[in-house]
């Protein structure tokens, strides 16, 4: 490791010299590219020679760096539903230069844009690295009213919705633990409201969202399956506004502004909940019940000069059941302190500080209470080096100390002893380097490399258990003495070749190893689910995944086809012994089974983009199993996460400039559960009896929604709109569980007996803007 | 394994809100195809204080099938305690075998001993001191509320608690005079493990004016506690069908299902009195 570090300039001056042999004199333009109206940083912005050899894209900070060959220059600046910007530059010396788009006011309904470089699905470098913007997701249909990031992107190929509702989901038949969801950085742990009906990031403070699935890049890394980067707006830098709307479960509230005009912006956004208000309002439910949710983004953001840039955000969400003096809650806090500096106008560098806390607990009224979370503090270097226009370097390092709070039971009588599962700590630190690399005009390659290390401490005991989870040794370790420590080399590899410009091919190649692990013996999720480390007796989950795939644009790049398949094994994944209890279970470690896993797929992909009528439909053909010695024999059986077909379609029409219509239908095979093959006495229960693991499957779910949304009429001081939508139109009664019990008159007779949630739903939201 | 309490406890105040408040959720009886596993040998067995042995033998049968499954009648069945004494059991009827002789006693371990062609099956349980009830009450039910005209009742009860021992408690509740109780709760000492007498308002069984409770009140040991957990888990699952069922697991081995239990129990009757 610490020869990768001290030569990496050497390994890198030589992976470039061949790049800049030929060069004579080059210099660079940088700088940012903000949206005119609101001084909002732009990501993933375009720019390119007007003879488009060269070309590059703003980071995830509006950032942008480009080295051009000396004196006249046609340098264009493009971006979905922005004006594009031309730049005529005489090229004597490196140049900053800032860029102010304007929205293409005539595109605003239409999102058509002439001069935007439609093929950008085709030469990205990204693999599956899919990038959603917030207008896609406003116009969805939505569940009782509420906008949803993590819904929309259930919609996309390889990623599917684990139960009804849920937050949840799985990605290319990982487990939902495998998915890293990053609010700014900060890794957020329970991303779920209400029990996982509605997620806990308030779409009014989002700016955008990418997902990987493939290819991850190398400056990612703690999870197996993939990476769910979201960005939360800078704030308003040119004018004080706000925004908002009423719905009929929750209302949110957005105001932002500057501080200093284009020097400095904050943005805070509420959301809560208010269906026990009205609950109560209609007696449904008695005055000391609680139930509820709130949360709050804030974002200050601070352009110190043109070299400096600091942001602090944070987010603070809690759920809260309960009744009189007992009850449940649980909540995330985020916090990011990120400090951006340009050592050159070829070299930016990105600090950041990071915490991130997830807990929950039940308070048992006059008896006690019990607590359970997790605990992350970060420190996190990034580096990007925009070495020419043929190679970005990307390089830095990660720290972070986890502590793990799997769970304590206090009593409020003294003579009764509390119940403590110790707690855990972790130091999980990593190294990263990456090129992407352009070869002639037609070959893009991105490689690079995540050097993991994870070391769990004391205070702790490695315990040794027998095959009945009896404890049979235990070792004890101080405090600070390490008990465990494990390495990972996780290589990643990116290729996109271009056929032409409307179609491209990519392969890609990575390894992932996830050290964290989220005990739970339910397949969507449930906010008492505890995350543990690796450690003594669970070793950390390794992922390799092969991904190749098709990308074709039709009729004038208005139409993105994409034909993917992967192919992943998995080692050490967890499945658990039969009845194991999770919570507050200080031996939950004997109890956990390791084996291996594999998953294949297709995924196809048909978007329109343009036009009044817009939309994608995406089909994904996979299978997921496992091989986990002591289930099913040690044969391989299908997990829990396997789904056969995924299909979604999702469709926008603009009928006139104020209203749209927008529809999606979605259908997939029917998870893999237990049933039982049997059933016998005991006690005078009929009780059933199991054969094996996952060995049926649930119905297949369909669903088809629906969203009407009108435009109020603008020139006034409040812009408004209207979103009416039935969720579940055709009232298809989909399956949640399927129980199997006795019948209530008649015990001797048997059923099973299907809980659907939600029928036909219609609800209405009120938005609006100042 | 003796997380129960707080499981239940989760679901109950979660899911139930969730559920049973806020959404229009619906249940519905459906057909589904299930497979026919052979049949599996499953053993019913207990001792009380002062009574002798029964146990049932029988097989499991197809799960929709509403045929009376079969039993064994020919297995060989003999009942040991920790002090030696031995008794062999006699075929009644319908898979069902006693004792005459050997009577349950606290503080003593029961051995069972059970041969079907050639094959023997052995499980063990522990008669442990047994508790009595000492208060028998009820409370009204104030939760969630509301939707109810009737008003619901919750069952508050003192039980005896033995603090010199590892004591585990089940308290099964009858309604009207009914065979089979409406569900049952089970507590661990580790939450009581100094106190004389223990009271427990337990949520998840409610009644009405109306009915006349029986309460039983069992001491059990260990394994029977964990037994009775595990099938709370497979024959109760409202809300919670989330987690993979399995079969709970028998004192008896892989091989068989079900469960010997030695145990003793107190038993009281209430209702609601007019105020």
């Amino acid at each position: 490791m610490n020869f990768i570090l001290k030569k990496w300039p050497l390994i890198a001056y030589l992976l470039l010299i061949s790049a800049s042999s030929y060069a004579q004199n080059k210099f660079t333009i940088s700088g940012e590219v903000t949206d005119a109206e609101t001084g909002e940083a732009l990501i993933g912005v375009t720019i390119y020679t007007a003879d488009k050899t060269v070309g590059t894209m703003t980071n995830t900070y509006g950032f942008y760096s480009l080295t051009l060959p000396e004196g006249e220059q046609t340098v264009l600046y493009s971006f979905v539903g922005y004006q594009t910007q031309q730049r005529d530059i005489k090229l004597t010396a490196n140049q900053s230069i800032k860029i102010q788009l304007a929205v293409n006011e005539t595109a605003l309904n239409e999102v058509v844009v002439s001069a935007e470089k439609k093929d950008k699905n085709i030469a990205a470098t990204q693999m599956t690295g899919e990038k959603l913007d917030m207008k896609t997701i406003d116009k969805l249909p939505v569940l009782f009213g509420e906008r949803d990031v993590l819904k929309t992107i259930q919609l996309l190929p390889g990623i599917s919705t684990v139960s009804e509702g849920g937050n949840g989901f799985s990605v290319r038949g990982g487990s939902i633990d495998q998915n890293l969801i990053l609010l700014d950085e900060a890794p957020v742990y329970s991303a779920s409201h209400l029990m996982g009906f509605f997620s806990v990031f308030n779409a009014d403070a989002i700016k955008g969202m990418t997902v990987y699935k493939s290819g991850i890049p190398a400056n990612y890394g703690g999870r197996a399956a993939s990476v769910l980067d979201i960005t939360m707006r800078d704030g308003n830098m040119k004018k004080f506004q706000g925004s908002g709307g009423i719905g009929l479960l929750a209302s949110r509230l957005t105001l932002e502004g500057p501080i200093i005009e284009d020097k400095m912006s904050f943005i805070v956004s509420g959301r809560r909940s208010y269906a026990d208000l009205i609950a109560k309002g209609a007696n449904q439910i008695d005055d000391g019940t609680q139930m509820y949710f709130y949360d709050l983004n804030a974002k200050l953001n601070w352009k110190i000069n043109d070299n400096n840039r600091l942001f602090l955000s944070g987010y603070f969400g809690k759920d809260d059941f309960g009744f009189e003096d007992m009850g449940m809650d649980w909540g995330n806090t985020t916090a990011t302190l990120r400090w951006n500096h340009l050592f050159s106008s070829q070299l930016f560098s990105n600090t950041t500080a990071l915490y991130s806390e997830y807990d929950y607990g039940f308070n048992f009224g006059d008896r006690g209470s019990m607590s359970s979370g997790i605990k992350d503090v970060s420190l996190k270097q990034d580096f990007t080096w925009y070495a020419n226009p043929q190679n970005t370097m990307k390089y830095g390092l990660n720290a972070t100390y986890h502590t793990f709070y799997p769970g304590e039971f206090l009593f409020e009588d003294n003579s009764i002893s509390d119940i403590k599962v110790p707690e855990k700590q972790a130091l999980e630190s990593s190294l990263y380097i990456s090129n992407e690399q352009k070869i002639g005009t037609k070959l893009t390659l991105d490689y690079g490399v995540r050097a993991s290390m994870f070391n769990q401490f004391g205070p702790g005991e490695n315990i040794t258990y027998d095959d009945d989870n009896n404890i049979i040794d235990k070792a004890y370790f101080d405090k600070g003495d390490v008990m465990q420590t494990f390495y990972g080399v996780e290589p990643r590899l990116g290729l996109n070749y271009r056929f032409n410009t409307k179609s491209s091919f990519k392969a890609s190649y990575n390894r992932m190893v996830q050290y964290l692990h989220l005990m739970s013996n339910s397949t969507s999720g449930q906010p008492t689910d505890t995350w543990m480390p690796s450690s003594f007796n669970i070793e950390p989950t390794i992922v390799n995944q092969y991904s190749v795939g098709f990308f074709r644009n039709f009729m004038d790049n208005a139409f993105e086809f994409s034909a993917e398949t992967y192919y992943k094994t998995l080692n050490n994944i967890s499945d658990y012994k039969d009845g194991t209890q999770v919570m507050l279970n200080e031996n939950i470690e004997s109890y956990v089974l390791q084996g291996e896993g594999r998953s294949y797929g297709l995924e196809l992909y048909l978007k329109k983009k343009y036009g009044d009528f817009t939309g994608w439909v995406s089909y994904t053909l996979s299978n997921t199993n496992n091989k986990i010695e002591g289930i099913n024999n040690g044969d391989w059986y299908d997990s829990s996460y396997d789904k056969t077909h995924d299909v979604s379609i999702v469709t926008s029409y603009q009928f006139t400039e104020r209203v749209s219509i927008s529809a999606n239908w979605i259908f997939y095979t029917g998870n893999a559960v237990t049933f039982p093959s049997g059933k016998y006495e005991f006690d005078g229960n009929q009780v059933p009896y199991y054969t094996e693991r996952n060995g049926y499957r649930m119905p297949d779910y369909h669903r088809l929604d629906l969203n009407i949304h009108l435009e109020g009429k603008g020139n006034k001081r409040i812009n408004s709109s209207w979103d009416f939508s039935l969720y579940n139109l055709y009232n298809q009664m989909n399956a949640y569980t399927i129980n199997f019990r006795e019948n209530e008159t008649n015990p001797n007779v048997t059923e099973a007996v299907k809980l659907s949630l939600f029928g036909i739903i219609p609800s209405v939201t009120w938005n609006f803007k100042f | 394994m003796k997380r129960y309490i707080f499981h239940k406890a989760m679901f109950f105040l979660s899911l139930s809100a969730l559920l049973g408040g806020l959404l229009q959720s619906c249940e519905e009886v459906i057909d589904i195809d299930l497979n026919d596993a052979a049949p599996k040998l499953v053993i019913d067995g207990q001792i009380v204080i002062g009574e002798p042995a029964t146990v049932r033998i029988s097989y499991t049968s197809d799960y929709f099938s509403d045929d009376e499954a079969a039993y064994e009648e020919n297995a060989s069945i003999t009942i040991t305690d920790s002090e030696n004494n031995s008794e062999n059991l006699s075929y009644i009827e319908n898979g069902i075998y006693t004792g005459a002789l050997l009577r349950g006693k606290p503080g003593l371990e029961y051995s069972l001993s059970i041969t079907i062609d050639d094959k023997t099956h052995k499980g063990k349980s522990k008669i442990l001191t047994p508790t009595q009830i000492v208060k028998l009450g009820y409370t009204e039910f104030d939760g969630f509320g509301g939707s109810q005209d009737e008003p619901e009742y919750n069952i508050v009860i003192t039980l005896t608690n033995n603090t010199e021992e590892d004591n585990y408690y089940m308290v099964k509740y009858f309604i009207n005079g009914s065979e089979k109780e409406d569900t049952y709760s089970l507590w661990s000492n580790e939450y009581f493990p100094n106190e004389e007498t223990i009271e427990f308002t337990p949520l998840r069984f409610s009644f009405t004016k109306d009915d006349v409770v029986t309460v039983k009140a069992y001491s059990i040991d260990e394994g029977t506690y964990d037994y009775y957990s595990e099938l709370d888990e497979i024959i109760d699952q409202q809300g919670g069908g989330s987690s993979t069922p399995f079969n709970p697991g028998s004192n008896f081995g892989k091989d068989v299902l079900g469960y010997f239990r030695a145990w003793s129990y107190d038993q009281q009757t209430v209702q609601v009195e007019d105020e």
